[in-house]
């Protein structure tokens, strides 16, 4: 069988809204929405807080530490992935109260378990864009 | 519990249904037409008769966003009541009770409830947000990676029988071995075995798992019952009660991937129609892949939470069975016309309910239990949940 060309990964296309989070990942920042009438984050970026509907959110640097909620290895690639299977999908709730979802790295497939503490760790797209990912929190 | 549906004045009245075809080739609206043209025959009624109209917007006419009134035009319909919806798989069961209180408002009596798609010949939709920023960029799966994450999440916090799953697959299967509107490549007899050797598409979930995307369309026709009467119309059903969901639990960043919208509106679809699940003889719920299925039998009440392994591997799920689930193969087995696949179950419960469904007639069933699932949000379960409930009238 003809191997698959390998289309360019799909990078995010920054709105006003999480123009923000992204200049942050391209510093090596992680920055979350912070509520501070509800005393909570949340994720993805929002034009209002989900928790007051209140417009008056403030971005905060945050550790990018959390645990394994759960996990699925693709064996059949999403576009701009040919070849790169199987690779490993965790979604991973953040010390900080939100649950975000990218690739584990550094990490051999069959060790993947529920609770394993990761940290957030940089993912290059392409020479413009940085992306997030995790690796674990050794 | 107020329900506008409980004293039956409404009918769904017909139905007419394309044939389910990979790479068709053919127009959204060509196949719109043929599903008009089909339930117009059935039912003996005119375009003329038909004065509203609802449907879902398919992701091969998603680029246009006079969706509604080229769809109208293109088949004749002069219309008081017009309708888009877009809540993905629960657009079409949404349908029935949105046309149900346009009816019941004055807004038009005779609605068709059309939806087409051709996803395998044209695909047009662009959807951002999350999607396009926090989803497609990670690589995962698109439904197959997020349903992956689920089905780990719920074998973490329960007892996940791969086999119950296979059984499903099965039952599915020989329902579209039987139905000439199944995708013909699917029309092949399946076994657990074939099921649990499947290959996989983002673990722990397999190819047969889910559904195909195909082109397709279906439609029905859905009027006042007083009207229906006149018509001296023998084939009624009447949804009886309609319960919806969107965005549950969406103030919880952390919320449990296994609980869905079907937890309230399952129950709420039950207590307004005054039944318990024993009074629902056919189960058609919207099937994307296997394991939805089985949240929605726990989450509606047909088992209990975490018990959905067990309750599929005891329960006869046939269409001779004290249960019978999407007898027409469901779109895993049919395959499914984008989001018109959304209401095949429909057509599939009204098919049951008019004694029409030949090789796979369920027994004189008088109630039927049909769902919706629509949208896979950023790292949550579904983001909406329907339940309809229909009763031959």
């Amino acid at each position: 069988m003809a191997k698959r060309d390998k289309k360019p990964r799909p990078a995010p296309t920054p709105t006003n809204i999480t123009q923000p989070f992204w200049d942050g990942i391209n510093e090596h920042k992680f920055l979350l929405q912070y509520d501070s009438v509800a005393d909570k984050y949340q994720f993805y970026p929002r034009g209002l807080s989900v928790h007051t509907g209140k417009q008056d959110l403030e971005w905060r640097e945050v550790s990018g530490k959390g645990t394994i909620y759960s996990y699925t290895e693709t064996v059949i690639p999403a576009r701009g992935f040919e070849g790169e299977e199987p690779y490993m999908i965790v979604a991973v709730n953040l010390e900080e109260g939100v649950r975000i979802m990218s690739l584990l790295h550094n990490c051999p497939n069959e060790s993947v378990k529920i609770g394993t503490p990761v940290r957030l760790c940089w993912d290059k797209i392409n020479d413009e864009f940085e992306y997030f990912a995790f690796e674990p929190d050794r | 519990m107020l329900n506008p549906l409980a004293n039956k004045e409404i009918a769904i009245i017909g139905y007419g249904e394309v044939k389910n075809v990979r790479r068709s080739g053919r127009s959204t609206y060509d196949v719109a037409a043929e599903a008009t043209s089909r339930v117009l025959e059935y039912t003996g009624l005119s375009t003329k008769d038909i004065d509203g109209m609802s449907t879902v917007l398919p992701s091969s006419e998603a680029g246009n966003n006079f969706w509604s009134n080229y769809l109208g035009d293109h088949l004749g319909l002069q219309t008081s009541w017009t309708q888009t919806t877009d809540i993905g798989g629960a657009s079409m069961p949404g349908n029935v009770a949105r046309a149900a209180a346009a009816i019941q408002s004055g807004y038009c009596e005779t609605v068709l409830s059309i939806a087409a798609a051709v996803p395998t010949t044209r695909r047009v939709d662009d959807q951002r947000s999350y999607r396009s920023e926090f989803r497609n960029p990670t690589g995962i799966q698109g439904p197959p990676g997020a349903f992956g994450l689920i089905m780990h999440r719920y074998m973490h916090e329960y007892d996940l029988k791969f086999e119950a799953l296979g059984k499903l697959a099965v039952a599915q299967r020989n329902g579209a071995l039987v139905n000439d509107f199944a995708v013909e490549g699917l029309r092949k007899p399946i076994t657990v075995d074939d099921y649990l050797n499947a290959r996989m598409v983002s673990t722990p979930l397999r190819l047969l798992d889910s559904v195909m995307p195909c082109d397709g369309g279906n439609a029905i026709i859905i009027t006042s019952t007083e009207k229906a009467k006149k018509l001296g119309l023998k084939n009624i059903a009447h949804p009886i009660s309609y319960a919806e969901l969107t965005n549950f639990n969406i103030h919880d960043q952390l919320p449990d991937i296994t609980e869905t919208g079907f937890g309230v509106a399952g129950p709420q679809a039950l207590e307004k129609a005054g039944m318990s699940t024993d009074d629902i003889d056919m189960f058609h719920p919207y099937d994307d892949f296997l394991i939805a299925e089985m949240l929605q039998l726990e989450q509606i009440g047909f088992c209990s939470r975490g018990e959905g392994s067990d309750f599929l591997l005891s329960t006869d799920i046939s269409p001779s069975g004290t249960l019978p689930i999407n007898t027409g193969g469901g779109q895993i087995s049919a395959g499914q016309p984008g989001l018109a696949g959304g209401q095949l179950n429909i057509i599939e419960a009204l098919r049951q309910l008019f004694g029409e469904a030949t090789d796979r007639q369920v027994p004189n069933p008088s109630t039927a239990m049909c769902t919706g699932i629509g949208v896979i949000p950023y790292v949550r379960n579904w983001g909406t949940s329907a339940v309809l409930i229909l009763e031959r009238g």
